[in-house]
């Protein structure tokens, strides 16, 4: 961008950023279409786009699969590969948000508690269960898990608040406090229920509790309307990345600015962890990847990491499924393991370079 | 014109008095330097002017408004500020954070459009920035780093420009231009205030000087600012004041053994 007009280039970089979503969302639909064809049953590629591609186009496709091939990829591996992109895109870009809200890159969207409380949440309506079973219905844990986020960062949020602010140092240690009280609590109560164990390990090693469509029908309009909010924040973040008092001087009214972000991070959060439980290293990891590329304006940061989220997240899964088959790795124990060496190496390149 | 107004500002932090009854005003087209020692409420006169800071009591009128009462984002198109030793990111690149300046002027649903690119970069090519366009800020220079964010303030077309220590960790080459520039922005029209500790730069760039010790010892141009008497007040430090060479503003010359006052 030398002594060249500067809206040319700039119009460039425009043209360049959307074709990289564009790019993005192929790769998204194709790393989607594969997992959905790999499992136990493999059924081909090409017949899995088609039977999709039949429920979504008007002109009739000639069936050329057994309708038991049609219910298995129509009723059980969509809504999953669906849910699991939803969530990868969620905590990808809540990831997002909290780093630029906390300027801190070793910020992740449970930073303030989400997944405490989430887990604390579940554990308790799993309790309840066993106790009251004819109370509490399907949708029991991912209920509890999205209540007991909420409630963990609401208090986090009135606790850290300093007269008119709320600086991010309160919030953080707050987070911390009621994080560790959430998981000390959650603890206990595991250990007086005794049994039913199972179903809450699960949960808070990241894996799926509930199958079909509820799920998705559920999230993906939290997670639309979210991405959007966060997406018209996203110029302000920016500013707020450098101080708060250079942000209030470009016009950003920070504290607004700062409660709108924070909750509509853990809202997505909540909601993704809800069905998925506390799945660690997805937003920390995928922003940090793309900030490496895309540089670290959010409103190209922001759709990009959603994108890597669901196919980092949706790559997680089929290895899940692969690695053990026929039994399955927990889904937080896949991106762990993929999480720790990258970290590592990110670390690497940290040293040597400036990229916050 | 521009035309600015402090009445009666007073600012408290817990029970420390910081500022106490201000009362200045000042034009477009003025540089006024603030001067003073550590602690006299230089960086708190200037947050307050800005906005970023509520006062106790009294208030800032730019143009009869109350810039207190405004929001975040009608004051942003008003009065920029050039902090001192701010924190950035270093990754974000110098064109990028100057555009930044263009956020008051974005709607909110909307990005930059032409006239906002041009904006940055006439923002650019005035502060000398221009060719660090695609540097990241994290490889540039003090004196750099200063430039930049002197332009990212341009870039908000602001009536009010207001720097808190620019030549605080500047080489004297880097020293002059800032000062340059500030003289020559003040000389286009806008109103630009300075909080400045080397008393000779003040006296030779700036139209008038607020003298601050926690409240407004005086207000007047520099060869009635800087005096042996008022410096000594001020600083508690013995002076000597000489002409000028080639601008004929007062020169200070700090006194290292003051008779008067051995003990």
């Amino acid at each position: 961008m030398k002594q060249a007009d500067i809206s040319e280039q700039y119009v460039w970089r425009q043209a360049w950023s959307w074709l990289w979503f564009v790019i993005g969302l192929a790769i998204v639909v194709l790393i989607g279409i594969f997992s959905i064809a790999m499992g136990s049953v493999s059924i081909p590629p090409l017949t899995t786009f088609r039977i999709i591609a039949a429920q979504i186009v008007s002109t009739p496709i000639v069936p050329d699969w057994a309708p038991s091939t049609a219910a298995i990829v129509l009723d059980i591996r969509l809504p999953r590969v669906l849910l699991i992109a939803i969530t990868g895109a969620a905590l990808a870009s809540s990831g997002v948000a909290y780093q630029g809200i906390f300027r801190n890159p070793l910020a992740d969207p449970y930073l303030i508690g989400v997944a405490a409380g989430a887990g604390f949440g579940a554990i308790c309506m799993v309790v309840l269960r066993m106790r009251y079973p004819m109370l509490i219905g399907q949708f029991s844990l991912p209920i509890g898990a999205f209540v007991g986020a909420l409630a963990t960062v609401a208090i986090v949020y009135v606790l850290g608040r300093v007269g008119t602010t709320t600086p991010t140092s309160t919030l953080l240690l707050a987070g911390v406090a009621l994080s560790t009280l959430a998981t000390s609590l959650s603890t206990f109560v595991l250990m007086r229920a005794g049994q039913q164990l199972g179903l809450v390990t699960a949960f808070l090693l990241g894996s799926y509790t509930s199958t079909g469509w509820a799920p998705v029908t559920i999230t993906w309009p939290i997670m639309a309307v979210g991405f959007v909010i966060l997406m018209v924040m996203a110029r302000s973040l920016n500013l707020l990345l450098f101080d708060e008092e250079q942000a209030r001087q470009l016009g950003v009214a920070v504290e607004r600015a700062k409660f709108i972000v924070i909750i509509t991070a853990t809202l997505i959060t909540a909601a993704a962890v809800a069905f998925s439980g506390p799945i660690g290293f997805v937003g920390l990891i995928v922003p940090h990847s793309v900030r490496l590329v895309a540089g670290g304006d959010n409103r190209r940061l922001l759709p990009l990491s959603a994108l890597g989220g669901a196919s980092f997240l949706m790559l997680a899964d089929l290895l899940s499924r692969v690695l053990v088959a026929p039994e399955e790795l927990p889904l937080g124990v896949v991106t762990a393991l993929a999480g720790v060496p990258f970290f590592l190496v990110l670390l690497r390149r940290a040293k040597n370079a400036a990229f916050f | 014109m521009t035309h600015l107004v402090v009445e009666h500002l007073h600012v408290r932090y817990q029970q420390h008095v910081v500022l106490r009854d201000i009362n200045l005003d000042a034009s477009g087209g003025q540089l006024i330097g603030l001067i003073g020692p550590n602690g006299a409420g230089k960086s708190t006169l200037l947050r307050a002017i800005a906005g970023t800071l509520t006062p106790n009591a009294g208030r800032v009128l730019l143009d009869q408004t109350d810039l207190g009462a405004m929001d975040a984002n009608r004051r942003a198109r008003q009065v920029a500020v050039v902090p001192q030793s701010p924190h950035v990111p270093v990754a974000f690149k110098v064109a990028e954070v100057v555009l930044m300046g263009r956020h008051p002027h974005l709607p909110r649903f909307g990005g930059e459009q032409r006239h906002d690119y041009e904006v940055a970069q006439q923002a650019m090519q005035r502060t000398d920035t221009w060719g660090l366009a695609d540097r990241r800020l994290g490889t540039l220079s003090g004196g750099e780093l200063q430039r930049v964010l002197i332009a990212r303030a341009l870039a908000q077309e602001p009536r009010l420009l207001l720097m808190d220590e620019p030549t605080a960790h500047l080489d004297p080459k880097h020293q002059i231009a800032t000062l340059n520039l500030a003289r020559q922005l003040a000389d286009s029209g806008l109103l630009v205030i300075i909080a400045i500790h080397d008393l000779t730069l003040a006296g030779q760039y700036a139209d008038r000087l607020a003298l601050l010790t926690g409240e407004l010892l005086t207000y007047d141009a520099p060869e009635r600012v800087l005096t042996t008497e008022w410096i000594r007040r001020a600083y508690d430090v013995a002076a000597l004041i000489s002409p000028h060479p080639h601008t004929g503003t007062p020169v200070v010359t700090l006194l290292a053994d003051d008779p008067a006052t051995v003990v």
